[in-house]
């Protein structure tokens, strides 16, 4: 079970919104059940992600607090050139071992 | 479960000098009227400076400006529309500025609760249509016409 960690400033809106996203394109890619996604504020990224596979962020952050890969998914939140994102979110999450 | 709208919160064609004046009129409509505590503005300036809300759309930009749910009593979005356009930040960038014409401000009290209105909303910024006749509305009853339309007046 991957483990997938969406941040935004509060943890309640576009992390939200990109939440619901990316649970449906792993699924369409085929990867139902096999991830789950945790929300939470960047604030917490530095503490929380040690403990996750991947973080997606809905707003920029340095990849230096984060523990583990990190993708910057704001398209995602107005669907605008989405498909380079849920690549980079594939490609880190399942096929980099 | 309560309506995202009851409380009326919208306000048509204003002019502000500032992107603060512009989000004070608004906050200071969801503090009146109880549905945010009196820290609301604060929260949403002082979120707005970290972590800007500007989003950049096809023919337009605008801002959903929101803040930690500490500062929200009850789930509600508020809406204005600004006659000439302030300037924010656009989201996820540290300087990007845009010129923003309309406000959709968020009382969000925790997570989940309201996924589907949000991803509702997203689908209407992404409809130029709709987009250009938030713009226009006038009043009240048309504002909420467009909400039905849009699918926006789901259960909270």
């Amino acid at each position: 079970m991957k483990r997938i960690l969406l941040c935004c400033a509060t943890g309640v809106a576009t992390s939200t919104v990109v939440h619901k996203r990316v649970e449906e394109e792993l699924k369409k890619r085929g990867y139902a059940n096999q991830f789950t996604i945790t929300q939470c504020k960047v604030a917490e990224v530095p503490g929380q992600s040690p403990n996750y596979d991947l973080c997606v962020s809905t707003i920029n952050m340095d990849a230096k607090n984060c523990a583990c890969p990190l993708v910057i998914a704001t398209n995602l939140i107005i669907n605008r050139m989405t498909e380079p994102i849920y690549n980079e979110i594939e490609e880190k999450l399942f096929k980099s071992e | 479960m309560s309506d995202m709208f009851d409380a009326k919160i919208a306000l048509f064609h204003r002019h502000a000098d500032s992107r603060d004046e512009a989000l004070k009129m608004l906050a200071e409509e969801f503090m009146k009227s109880g549905v945010a505590k009196e820290t609301f503005f604060d929260g949403i300036l002082n979120r707005e400076k970290v972590f800007p809300t500007g989003l950049t759309l096809n023919n337009m930009c605008v801002a959903i400006p929101h803040t930690d749910p500490e500062h929200v009593n009850r789930t509600q979005i508020g809406f204005m529309s600004l006659d000439t356009p302030v300037e924010f930040i656009e989201m996820g960038s540290d300087d990007t500025k845009i010129q923003v014409t309309m406000l959709f401000m968020l009382a969000l009290k925790e997570a989940h609760q309201q996924m589907d209105m949000l991803m509702k909303l997203m689908d209407v910024f992404q409809n130029d249509e709709l987009m250009e006749r938030f713009k226009a509305v006038d009043n009240y009853e048309e504002y909420m016409g467009l909400i039905k339309e849009a699918g926006l007046d789901l259960e909270g």
